[in-house]
């Protein structure tokens, strides 16, 4: 039986006042029980998904269903589904007339038709908090703000968990301790993770929607994602470097001089790798010793997708 | 708060809590109602009524007021002194010029700014110091934040202008002796200015980016309802202007509100 889809993105265009686009005709699902992360640099129209999510922006083409729901056309029931999802935002501002047990008291009581909800001892405890139940929000070190506003979103055991860059701005130690406290959290979830952080998406995620200038650049596992981008053959040949760029010049490959070897792109590495070796084996006469794929690091992937 | 959501609610609650923690807030709430619904009026009525006790009467002044004989030809102030002049008989000069012309200005000007002035701070300063995100990442809709702001402020000027009201309608009875045609119209002055000041706030909260800039603004805002209380002194005769001010009021904040959200909507406030 096919998985449910807990969040649908269909041809999203987003265009704000000033005619900047957020948005443009993204399309994404992500399946009940993923654990998926939309990968993009600042202003990649990650922080937009969010906020149409979270029902503060509408989009302006297209369309949005959380748990089955058009969020903009079906407000009330958007009302009542926004009950099953969690939502922990980019960088929020803390209160500084409000504690932090005050903060977690008044998510539990919005969440309070539900279910299951947590207290907020056992939210502060979950996340180590416990001892910051009295402290004001604002005198919080960013990491516990961070946990603050995870322990907000769990406190109704969410079906649906929307994280926006949660270890932006940290310093790597807290942010490691954050990422264990978000793996837990991502457990048996549908869960997507907004990052500019590639370490951190892989580490958390098992797919992923690659996001440029408001487009989806790419989806899928990070295998289906390696795969599918800019796929290369190494060959190398005992006539050396220069022939063999020039014969694969002859036959319309874009190659270059890799390390003693040649990196040719080849639009399917299957598909057109025997040809290509068949054209320098039989057709130029190269002697050639090496031809193997090569997996692009996702590193490099995401710079050359960035220019 | 029965016509809230139960959402809403809590989020008013919050609201209500913050407010009252917060020193700003507080010393707003009481202290422009308290100079302009209370020192002032209490200061006017009681000194004309020992000025009416115990000194001779004064010579009468035009409609009331010290100014150049060749203002009186100015048009409104004419008007004024016509309208004064129609419903003062009986009472000197100061007092029929304080009570109609003085007082509605001071309701107006007491019920608009107070909720204004905290609403800018707890709308848009939520916003400048990103606590928005926070509540918005609740399960609550904007709609629901924005309505419990609004409510919250507008509970909290009426909390500490209504009770001053109260002294001044004690006060205006007694040593004024006005009916409580007088008084009820005022207080529909009161209902209709904070109704304004809801419009005012909101409007400001969807244009405002930022305290300074809604400070600016705010002004232009505040000048229209202004406006129409200096119209409505200076053209509607007797009592009857605290009504019709005060119905105004209340459909031009009732405009603000539907204008606001039918041509603004709430994607200014969180963007």
């Amino acid at each position: 039986m096919d998985k449910l889809i807990q969040i649908h993105f269909k041809a999203v265009t987003k265009r704000f006042p000033d005619t900047t686009l957020g948005l443009q005709e993204a399309s994404w699902a992500i399946e009940e029980g993923a654990r998926a992360c939309l990968l993009g640099r600042r202003g990649s129209g990650k922080t937009t998904a969010v906020r149409i999510l979270e029902g503060s922006l509408e989009p302006t083409g297209g369309s949005v269903l959380l748990l089955g729901v058009n969020i903009a056309q079906e407000p009330r029931r958007y009302r009542s589904i926004r009950k099953r999802v969690g939502i922990v935002p980019q960088n929020p501002g803390m209160y500084s007339d409000r504690t932090a047990g005050e903060y977690l008291a008044l998510a539990c009581s919005l969440y309070s038709d539900r279910d299951r909800v947590i207290t907020p001892d056992e939210a502060e405890e979950m996340l180590g908090l416990s001892e910051y139940r009295h402290t004001r929000m604002d005198y919080l070190s960013t990491n516990y703000q961070r946990r603050l506003a995870l322990a907000a979103a769990l406190v109704a055991d969410p079906e649906v968990l929307i994280l926006d860059e949660p270890t932006a701005g940290m310093e790597p130690l807290p942010a490691h301790d954050l990422r264990n406290y978000l793996e837990l959290a991502m457990r048996n979830r549908t869960t997507l993770l907004c990052t500019a952080n590639q370490e951190e998406a892989q580490r958390l995620c098992n797919y992923v929607i690659r996001l440029h200038g408001g487009r989806v650049e790419a989806e899928g596992t990070w295998d289906q994602i390696r795969e599918g981008s800019l796929p290369r053959l190494r060959v190398a040949a005992r006539e050396g470097v220069d022939r063999l760029l020039a014969e694969l010049q002859k036959f319309g490959f874009n190659a270059e001089a890799d390390q003693g070897s040649v990196l040719v792109e080849v639009p399917n590495v299957r598909n057109d790798g025997p040809e290509l070796l068949r054209k320098l084996l039989n057709e130029a006469k190269v002697e050639v010793y090496e031809c193997a794929p090569v997996r692009p690091s996702l590193e490099g992937m995401f710079v050359e997708a960035g220019r | 708060m029965s016509l809230l959501g139960s959402d809403t609610r809590l989020l008013w609650d919050k609201e209500v809590q913050q407010l009252t923690r917060s020193p700003y807030a507080m010393l707003t709430s009481f202290v422009v109602p308290g100079a302009l619904v209370v020192i002032g009026p209490v200061f006017a009525v009681v000194t004309e009524h020992f000025k009416r006790e115990y000194y001779a009467p004064a010579p009468p002044h035009y409609a009331g007021v010290a100014v150049p004989p060749q203002a009186g030809n100015l048009l409104g102030f004419s008007s004024i002194h016509r309208t004064v002049a129609e419903v003062t008989a009986g009472r000197s000069d100061a007092e029929g010029y304080f009570l109609y012309i003085l007082l509605p200005v001071l309701f107006v000007l007491a019920a608009l700014l107070t909720p204004v002035l905290t609403a800018l701070h707890s709308l848009i300063g939520e916003r400048e110091r990103r606590s928005l995100e926070l509540l918005m990442a609740l399960p609550v809709l904007v709609n629901d934040i924005v309505t419990a702001k609004l409510a919250a402020n507008v509970s909290m000027a009426l909390a500490t202008i209504l009770p001053m009201f109260g002294v001044d309608a004690i006060l205006l009875m007694n040593v004024a002796h006005v009916g409580w045609t007088f008084v009820g119209w005022a207080a529909v002055l009161l209902v209709g200015s904070v109704a304004a000041s809801v419009g005012a706030s909101l409007l400001l909260a969807l244009t405002a980016r930022d305290l300074r800039t809604a400070m600016s603004s705010g002004s232009l805002i505040i000048a229209v309802p202004l406006s129409l209380t200096g119209l409505c002194v200076a053209l509607i005769p007797g009592v009857e202007r605290f009504a019709v001010l005060g119905l105004l009021l209340f459909a031009l904040g009732i405009g603000a509100v539907y204008g606001g959200l039918r041509w603004l909507t709430y994607e200014r406030y969180t963007t």
